[in-house]
This record gives C-alpha cells, sequence and structure tokens, in this order.
C-alpha cells in the first residue's frame, strides 16, 4: 500500500515512515510533507493533499495527517481536522486518516531505552540508560526527557537519531506503555 | 537604520570599552571604533548624554545580581567624558558599591570598603582597569567573554592562520582555525560538531582540520561518492553557517563565550534547519544544566518566522522602530497574545511575527 504522510516537522518526517513500515508489511510510505509546525500543518494540510492527488504516479491509497496532541484531548484535534477537510469541500481520492499522538512522539521513543542504548552502541558511544518511570501517555515534557535520555546516552537530538531509534524500537514495547500507540497501530492496520 | 542590530551594539560597544586594544583607553575606543561619539548619540534629538545599564545574575554566587551603568557625556569640541559609572553587587539583599566616582576619578571599590585606583575620567572605563583581587572581577570576566556573530560565508571560504583559532571571529573568517582550536583541545566538542554535521548533512562522511606548512590551516571534508576531499572554500554557504553555529553551540566550556549574540543565524540555512537547531541548543543547555554548569546565554536576532517558531512568547523580545528610537519589549506581557499563542488560535509566533501582530508597544 502507497501512502502518504502530512506531519509537523523534522523529526516526525524522520521517524513515523520508520514506525509506520514497521507496524504494517507492504506499507510504503511514499510522500512526507512536513508543515513546519502544528498550526502550519492545521492550516495547510488541505492544501498539501490537493497536491498530493494532483501526481498520479505516486499513486497514493492513503494519507495520514499526524499532529502532536501535545497531551490535550487528541479526538478533539482529530475532529478538529476532519471537519477543517470536510468544510473544504475537497473530496481526494484517496483515504485521509487523521490521528493525534499522545502527547509527542517523543513519547514513544523513550518507551524502551534498549533502543536508544543500540543506536548508542552503534555509533561508537559507551553511555546507557535506564528506562524512564513516568506515565509516557500523560508526561508533559516528554520531548525535554527524551532529549535527556538522548544526551546521556552521548546521541544528539537530530532527526536521523530519531529514524535510527524508530527502527530498533519494541514495538510491544511502545504499545504496553502507551495506550495512544496502540490506537496508532489500529488505525495504520485497518 | 538598525533596529535588531542596535540592541547588540550595545553589547559590543561595552565589550570595546572594557577590553579595548592594548594602550587605548576604553571608551576612547569604543567610540573611535564607531566613528566617534556623534554616531554613537541618538540622532533624533540633542542629547549628548550615552547611558548603558544592564543587569546580569552571578552564578557562582547564591541569589547574587550585579547592576552596572556608565553614563557618558560628550561636551564642548566633542570631548567625551565618563560622567557616572557604578557596579552594584546585590548579595542576599544587600547593596554593594564596587565602583566609585570621587572628585573626578573612578575607583574599584572591594566588599570591605577599601578603594583601588584613581582612574581619570577622560575616556576610560573603571572596569577596563579591574584586577583579579576585585570584588567585581567576575563581573570584568563575563563581559570578557561576550561574543558577537554576524557571520559570512564567503569569508569562512578562506584558510586561516593556525594561531588565530582561538576565538571564533565575528564574520567567521577564521572558521578553520577555530575549529582545528576546538579539535585540539576537545575532541570530544569537535566529535560532537563533526557527528551532528554528518547527520545532517549525510552525505558529508568526515570533517577535519588540516594544517598546512605555511602556519595555515583549513577545512576539509570527506564526501561519498567523492574521491578526494571537499575544502573549505568549496563548501556551500549552508554548511559553513551550519558548521560556525554548532561549534558555537558546543564548544568546550573553556573557549565558549559567557553571551553569545548572533545577526540573523537563518542566513544561508534552510527553513527545515531552524527546528533541529534550536533542538541541538536546547539539549546542550540542558546538558549543562544538569551537570551544575553555566551555560553560555544566546541572543539570536532574526528575520525568519520558521525560527521565531522555535520558541516560546517567553523567550521573545521584539524590537521595533518607532519615531526614530529603537525600542524593546517582551510580547509575552500582551495578555491577549499570549492567548492567541497558547490557544494556536492565529498561529505559531512566528505567524504573529509576520502579520505584524506583535508589534506595537501601545
Amino acid at each position: 500500500m502507497n501512502i502518504a504522510i502530512v506531519v509537523e516537522g523534522p523529526s516526525d518526517r524522520a521517524a513515523y515512515p520508520v514506525l509506520m513500515e514497521r507496524i504494517r508489511t507492504g506499507l510504503r510510505v511514499n510522500q512526507i510533507r512536513d508543515c513546519g509546525g502544528k498550526t502550519k500543518l492545521k492550516n495547510s494540510f488541505v492544501g498539501l493533499l490537493k497536491e498530493l492527488e494532483r501526481n498520479p504516479a505516486w499513486s497514493i491509497e492513503r494519507v495520514f495527517v499526524i499532529q502532536d496532541s501535545d497531551c490535550k484531548p487528541h479526538e478533539e484535534i482529530e475532529a478538529r481536522l476532519q471537519s477543517k477537510l470536510s468544510e473544504s469541500h475537497f473530496a481526494p481520492e484517496f483515504q485521509v486518516r487523521c490521528f493525534a499522538t499522545k502527547c509527542v512522539l517523543e513519547s514513544w521513543l523513550l518507551a524502551d531505552p534498549r533502543a536508544i542504548n543500540t543506536i548508542s552502541r552503534r555509533r561508537g558511544k559507551h553511555k546507557q540508560v535506564e528506562s524512564v518511570q513516568v506515565d509516557l501517555d500523560s508526561y508533559k515534557d516528554a520531548k525535554k526527557l527524551f532529549w535527556e535520555q538522548l544526551s546521556k546516552a552521548e546521541l544528539q537530538a537530530v532527526p536521523p537519531v530519531y529514524a535510527e531509534i524508530a527502527s530498533v524500537i519494541e514495538l510491544g514495547q511502545i504499545s504496553s506503555r502507551c495506550l495512544s500507540f496502540r490506537r496508532f497501530k489500529e488505525k495504520i492496520l485497518a | 537604520m538598525s533596529g535588531k542590530s542596535n540592541i547588540l551594539e550595545v553589547f559590543r560597544f561595552l565589550h570595546d570599552a572594557v577590553f579595548p586594544q592594548p594602550g587605548r583607553e576604553g571608551v576612547s575606543f569604543a567610540l573611535a571604533q564607531r566613528g566617534g561619539i556623534n554616531e554613537v548619540l541618538w540622532k533624533g534629538g540633542g542629547e549628548r548624554l550615552v547611558s548603558i545599564a544592564l543587569e546580569a545574575n552571578d552564578p557562582s554566587r547564591v541569589n547574587a545580581e550585579y547592576k552596572y551603568k556608565i553614563e557618558l557625556i560628550s561636551g564642548a569640541g566633542d570631548y567625551v567624558t565618563t560622567q557616572n559609572e557604578s557596579l552594584k553587587l546585590i548579595h542576599s539583599g544587600l547593596e554593594n558599591d564596587l565602583v566609585a566616582v570621587k572628585d573626578g576619578f573612578l575607583f574599584l571599590k572591594n566588599l570591605d570598603g577599601k578603594e583601588y585606583g584613581g582612574v581619570g575620567t577622560s575616556g576610560a572605563t573603571a572596569l577596563q582597569h579591574a584586577y583579579p583581587a576585585w570584588d567585581g572581577y567576575s563581573f570584568y570576566e563575563f563581559v570578557k567573554l561576550w561574543r558577537s556573530y554576524h557571520l559570512v560565508p564567503t569569508s569562512m571560504k578562506e584558510s586561516g592562520l593556525t594561531r588565530e583559532g582561538q576565538i571564533l571571529a565575528e564574520d567567521g573568517h577564521n572558521l578553520s582555525a577555530w575549529l582545528m582550536w576546538i579539535q585540539a583541545h576537545s575532541s570530544e566538542a569537535f566529535g560532537r560538531v563533526s557527528e551532528a554535521l554528518q547527520d545532517l548533512f549525510p552525505e558529508i562522511t568526515s570533517l577535519r582540520a588540516i594544517p598546512t606548512t605555511e602556519d595555515r590551516v583549513y577545512l576539509a571534508a570527506k564526501e561519498k561518492d567523492l574521491t578526494r576531499e571537499t575544502r573549505v572554500f568549496q563548501m556551500s554557504d549552508g554548511f559553513l553557517v551550519l558548521t560556525a553555529l554548532l561549534s558555537l553551540i558546543y564548544a568546550p566550556p573553556e573557549l565558549a563565550g559567557t553571551l553569545v549574540c548572533i545577526e540573523e543565524p537563518e542566513n544561508y540555512l534552510h527553513p527545515r534547519l531552524m527546528e533541529t537547531l534550536v533542538a541541538l541548543l536546547r539539549q546542550a543547555r540542558q546538558e549543562l544544566l544538569n551537570s551544575r554548569r553555566t551555560p553560555t546565554q544566546f541572543i539570536l536576532t532574526t528575520q525568519s518566522p520558521y525560527l521565531v517558531n522555535q520558541f516560546s512568547l517567553d523567550e521573545v523580545v521584539w524590537i521595533e522602530k518607532k519615531n526614530g528610537e529603537t525600542r524593546a519589549f517582551r510580547p509575552t506581557d500582551k495578555e491577549h497574545l499570549r492567548k492567541l499563542v497558547e490557544d494556536k488560535e492565529i498561529g505559531l509566533l512566528g505567524d504573529l511575527m509576520y502579520t505584524d501582530a506583535i508589534g506595537d508597544e501601545k
């Protein structure tokens, strides 16, 4: 299945495709659009959907619009995006799924410290991190905490590191610690 | 003509006044660098007074704050004297004068009341005569490590003199030498710069500073698919500017500034790099705070909504020109703006900046 994603920024651009292709075998993230922030995503995703439909060579079957919820109710955010699309009267030929990650992408990447440690070792570092003991589905400073974990493992907060962690992270571990990830998986697999 | 740059210019002026060229008096030197007092005075009025005041926390002392003020007055024949200079250390609620002006002379004063010096007020600052036993010396050291940057890639494409690498120059022209200095003093810091560059420019496989037999040094990078190294003069503008910015973020403590002012760091960079650059800055800052070290304070001027979007309202100072005056204020004081940004109703901070909704101090 060929899909496209519309996300907020470069870290999302790096990590989401890796996670999604691991969740569903045969799924291919063909096109990625990052908008440069939450509000830009909200204001420009309909235009980007139109742009994605314009090139039939991409053969996109589904588009996921993914936004961090910043720990706010994800239903409201998803509904807002969906209604924005309805109000535009744009009816693309592909399916559009809106998803609000609770709270931020980093909440998921914190779920499995072994992934951080693996990437740290691969990059020739010698420091390891322990598991963080917070409720990842509600912890508001997940981004900061994730960066601290990266620092402890001598890794930098750059998109390639996000992608590498996403490529080795234990998906079951994320599911067990983040309800929102289970919901995300269901959306991808549906 | 400038607005934001005026603010940074105050820091540069003060730095020049405290750290002039050897043998020069600070104020005279700082004024001469700018074409004389008439080029420094506000051109919208007849006032002959330049007044600079600043407040700073002293991280080496708990609950300690410095208040510094200098007033320069221009008299007949554009003759400039230091009308007043004061440095106060406010410690646990007690205010102590560390600079005194008496009978036309400036004195450095210790907490026990002892006075030293007796510098004439003509063209000089008391601060430039600081010495290690003076109780205000840490403030002097703090000012010493102020850095100011307006990076110019064409200048950065030169090889540099090896011995000139201790401090990255304002336009970055000694970038190669500076990186060699970092490489020699902290392989960890150089490694971090190099690793970040390789992540952000995946075609780069290694970066190194290469000395020549003529006491010069140039930067060279190995790229995938190329058999020979790319030398500094062939590197892209964006790559060089990003290299310089990363080197300032990861500079080891002994080479880092206390205050780093950067004019429009977004120049030559892809907007997508803004988010990562600020993420790295925040991550590095947090590392220093977690290890109980004082991080460098960065002041960035910008025209870029993309860069502004990476900051919270609390972190932004808005500069505008009105009736010929440069004014600065904190938009976070405006409740309606705070609410707009929190609710993300209008948009990100950058959108507010673009639409000029932040402007107008009223």
